[in-house]
């Protein structure tokens, strides 16, 4: 049989995995470490018993997005976030990082809510942790930082908006003096 | 005279409908549901017999328009409304709304709801009645300098509390004479804002205290008796999140004054119903009457483990003018019962209120095992009511057993796709405090610390050998379709060919 092999992003950290079916078993290696697994499939692409070297985990798949493997998975009563690549994919995802603005920062909204107020205005000098805009859900009111000093670029919401989760509300540019000063 | 409920409308959402529907199917009265627009796919809508739209999306457009609530009663022909806790559970103009148009209201009387929905009434109506009351002002005190004075009498700490406040809000602590005259400007500002009545008074503030309540239930009869006390010292911002019955703090002897107390406060304002009375205990389990408030509350099942009671049950019993069935001398105490209140929100982001569609939802069963819910799988949270979205609660011989059950019923809880502070109660059954039964109501605020909410270490790695397993065989599998697909258009043609070739035969 032949060996699959793949680079897994997982709390920030990238693993080298391989694949490859022994019989009834799967051998599959992190970084070189050799764990023989056996899968039995209750449904397909959603939920997974695993007797990994024997310990038994019930496993599910939350959310899938086949096309840039990334998943979030719920094991042991918890949810992590994984995200699965073949060795091309791999590379192409660092070209495109490579290209990504890192002075730039867009505060998204972290779930729906409606938008309160902005505490920024365009223009306005912020500091790194300075609330940029307030937004309500469950009747709470939460004040969404910026996770970078520098100039608030454009505001994308007005007052009193409902927006959905992962909404861009602000983006922030890095300002040299103030990136060097944090 | 006891009349027999027709049709019961319960006017409020999430686990608190559910809750009350359950009794109601019980007892095989029928039920209507109301919902807003945005609880149109709301658990409690399915499991009401009828459902009346009220339209509208925020509290205030739907579960809270009196107008549109009769008119649904109308439209049902329900003759009783349960309120629930929150919404119009302790809205006078509401009660009196439904007994205008001879609607029965499962609840106190309005004179009851009038004067324990305001602080100094009901100070003044304890006092009245001989309740001991925290030491402190007769009426609003608006004057810094009679303030002061007020305050060298009671001695500080003193905390100003806003007249019609409620839920931790409305309140500021004291400690000196310096901090006065900003800290009463500031408390009647927000209490104008917040409850548009800026009255303020004052008490002295209770250092390490604990937070114990007894449920009270009475008839039209003049029958009052109590079920004991609650202990609700776990608190995040004044906010309750874990309650049990009985208290740790509480022996036969504090029970029994207690609840003669409680018993007393709801004679003083002709109590019909199910209510609770609030103490705050000081350091010296000496009490002081606080509120009553005058509804089922949220952790009343810690109660109905361990009296053996339905509590819903006898409000409706109690609401068709029947006699109490239980007298004071029957209630019997069994058991440890803790309630966990499951929220919408996040324990290691701040406890940010979090929303969406819950992915996945494994509650926990077994012994001693009671899951008031108001979610399901695929159930989408919407980000406008309340973040509660039910209560674990656990019932065991001892507190102990309690805590052992409760840790145990944890680990196979998962409700993925909205974050819950699930983790926070694992966290707090862990600590030695709370294991003792020694938490004040400032415990949590003082030590919780995000950082310490542990993970199991197997996590990632077998999430990450599932992961990739099921992203290999999803990618095999796509190749392989399209070769099967090749395959199989040739092998049909084949098929076809024989088949004909049979039918030749067959023919001749």
């Amino acid at each position: 049989m032949s060996v699959s092999r793949y680079i897994v992003q997982i709390q920030g950290e990238k693993r080298e995995v391989t694949i490859e079916l022994r019989g009834q078993r799967w051998a599959i290696t992190i970084d070189g470490e050799m764990h023989l697994v056996e899968q039995s499939v209750i449904e397909k692409d959603e939920h997974y018993s695993l007797l990994i070297e024997g310990q038994s985990f019930l496993v599910d798949l939350i959310e899938k997005n086949w096309q840039d493997g990334e998943f979030t998975v719920n094991a042991i009563a918890e949810q992590i976030n994984v995200r699965v690549r073949d060795e091309l994919e791999a590379v192409a995802d660092e070209i495109t990082r490579a290209n990504v603005d890192e002075g730039l920062f867009v505060l998204k909204a972290p779930m729906p809510g409606i938008v309160v107020r902005a505490l920024a205005l365009p223009g306005e000098t912020v500091e790194k942790g300075q609330g940029l805009l307030v937004l309500e859900a469950m009747k709470m009111q939460n004040e969404l930082v910026t996770e970078i000093g520098g100039i608030v670029q454009e505001i994308e919401v007005k007052d009193g908006e409902m927006v959905e989760a992962g909404a861009t509300l602000v983006r922030v540019i890095a300002d040299d003096s103030t990136a060097g000063a944090a | 005279m006891a009349k027999e409920f027709k049709k019961v409308l319960v006017a409020n959402r999430g686990e608190i409908a559910m809750r009350v529907i359950r009794t109601l199917r019980k007892l095989e009265i029928p039920t209507v549901a109301i919902y807003s627009d945005v609880d149109r796919q709301a658990p409690h809508v399915f499991f009401a017999e009828q459902a009346i739209p009220l339209g509208g999306r925020t509290s205030a457009e739907s579960y809270l328009r009196i107008e549109k609530i009769i008119d649904a009663c109308r439209q049902s022909g329900a003759d009783a409304v349960h309120p629930g806790y929150g919404f119009l559970s302790e809205n006078l103009e509401f009660a009196a709304a439904l007994a205008k148009e001879g609607i029965t209201f499962i609840g106190p009387p309005p004179e009851a709801i009038d004067v324990m929905g305001n602080k100094l009434k009901a100070r003044a109506c304890m006092v009245a009645a001989g309740i001991s009351v925290i030491p402190g002002s007769d009426g609003a005190v608006s004057d810094p300098v009679e303030a002061k004075r007020l305050a060298a009498e009671i001695g500080y700490p003193i905390m100003l509390k806003a007249a019609s406040g409620g839920g931790g809000k409305g309140m500021r602590v004291v400690r000196g004479d310096d901090k006065m005259d900003s800290a009463l400007r500031a408390t009647r500002e927000e209490a104008g804002k917040s409850f548009a009545d800026d009255a303020v008074f004052i008490e002295r503030y209770v250092e390490k205290p604990r937070h114990i309540e007894i449920q009270v239930m009475a008839d039209t009869h003049g029958n009052v008796i109590h079920l004991g006390e609650r202990e609700c010292s776990i608190q995040r911002r004044h906010q309750k999140v874990v309650e049990e019955c009985p208290s740790p703090l509480v022996d036969d002897e504090m029970r029994s004054q207690m609840g003669e107390m409680a018993v007393q406060v709801a004679r003083a304002v002709n109590y019909v119903g199910a209510g609770t009375v609030e103490f705050i205990v000081d350091a010296d389990r000496n009490f002081f009457f606080l509120e009553m408030n005058t509804r089922l509350q949220v952790e009343h099942p810690v109660t109905e483990l361990t009296t053996c009671t339905d509590l819903v049950k006898m409000q409706l019993e109690v609401a068709a003018g029947r006699r109490l069935k239980l007298r004071q001398e029957d209630v019997q105490h069994r058991g440890w019962a803790m309630e966990f209140r499951i929220y919408a929100e996040d324990p290691e982001a701040g406890f940010l209120p979090s929303t969406g569609k819950i992915a996945l939802l494994r509650e926990p069963t077994g012994p001693g095992i009671r899951h008031d819910s108001g979610i399901y799988e695929k159930y989408e949270v919407p980000i406008y009511y309340d973040p509660l979205l039910s209560k674990l609660v656990i019932y065991g011989e001892n507190r102990e057993d309690v805590i052992q059950r409760a840790r145990q019923a944890f680990t196979e809880f998962v409700i993925a796709g909205v974050k819950t502070n699930i983790p926070f109660h694992q966290w707090i059954l862990k600590q030695e405090a709370f294991c003792r039964g020694e938490c004040d109501t400032h415990y949590i605020d003082d030590h919780f610390d995000a950082k310490q909410i542990s993970h199991d270490a197997r996590v990632p790695q077998v999430a990450l050998i599932a992961a990739t397993l099921a992203y290999h065989q999803h990618s095999r599998r796509l190749n392989l379709d399209s070769v099967q697909t090749e395959k199989e258009a040739q092998s049909r043609w084949k098929l076809i060919g024989r088949r004909e070739a049979v039918s030749r035969r067959s023919t001749i």
